[in-house]
């Protein structure tokens, strides 16, 4: 605990194979990480939890450049509706939904409302009754902030 | 009666504690516990997971055989939804009717088991 991540991704890891423009840490409810903020962390839960992070289970996933963000977040919520308990409608209804808004604005010539995604994400968090629907936002909410260019012609207003 | 399930939300304050969101059918109170069900953060919260329930709902309301006798309809009428903001998805609108349990048969195609248990034990 307490080494910078810069370390355990360099030095430990070996470095990236290829360039590579986030890193999913610690499992699919955990922070997506932009290589913008690597310097800034190290392996401890403050450290991650000061920087809108979350240390989880500390597995380092990584997202190549090459691969869209948007099909990223999408199994994000393909994941979480496949393994959703289906007790809460948050969680059940709401990973289905946030598939679906994704995967239309991929597809067709149809953009996000952002004020309908935000509600959707505030809805997971606040409404679902256990940290699987309840976590989703995390990662999401990275992207959303990181990545507002990449992810911004799928959504409408902004 | 035991928390069970997840019906309505509100949100349940500790005093000297951290302030939550929690489904009130599913949460135990206890001393000291501040509760607010109508702020607008609830409200909103409230609504938000309703039109949820109803994009796998058949909207169908006035030519529907419960018309104005219906738990849902009342609902969404009292949390104030208008419309479904989400596209059509995947839903289960062509299932039976499940007529194989005592509890409300309110057209809930998308209910869980766990809800009417729950419907059923308020």
């Amino acid at each position: 605990m307490g080494t910078p991540l810069r370390v355990v991704v360099d030095e430990m890891g070996g470095g990236f194979r290829e360039p590579v423009k986030a890193l999913h840490i610690g499992g699919p409810l955990g922070g997506l990480v932009p290589m913008s903020k690597i310097d800034d962390l190290s392996i401890d839960f403050e450290s991650f939890a000061s920087n809108g992070f979350l240390l989880g289970h500390a597995s380092i996933l990584s997202v190549p450049e090459r691969f869209p963000l948007v099909k990223y977040l999408e199994h994000l919520f393909a994941f979480t509706a496949h393994e959703s308990c289906g007790k809460c409608f948050p969680c059940r209804i709401g990973s289905v939904r946030g598939k679906e808004l994704l995967q239309k604005a991929q597809s067709e010539n149809y953009q996000i409302d952002r004020e309908l995604w935000n509600d959707l994400l505030e809805t997971l968090e606040k409404g679902s009754l256990c940290a699987l629907g309840g976590g989703i936002p995390l990662p999401v909410k990275n992207a959303m902030q990181y990545f507002s260019e990449e992810l911004k012609p799928y959504f409408s207003r902004g | 009666m035991a928390p069970v399930g997840f019906r309505s939300v509100e949100v349940a304050l500790q005093a000297g504690g951290p302030r939550r969101t929690k489904a009130s059918c599913h949460t135990l109170m206890e001393p000291g516990m501040f509760i607010y069900t109508e702020t607008p953060e609830i409200q909103k919260l409230r609504k938000n997971i309703v039109e949820l329930v109803l994009t796998d709902h058949p909207l169908d309301c006035l030519t529907c055989e419960v018309n104005g006798n219906c738990e849902l309809q009342d609902t969404a009428a009292r949390v104030g939804i208008r419309k479904v903001r989400y596209p059509d998805g995947e839903n289960h609108l062509d299932r039976e009717k499940d007529l194989s349990h005592p509890y409300p048969h309110f057209r809930p195609v998308e209910m869980h088991p766990v809800l009417p248990l729950c419907a059923g034990l308020r």
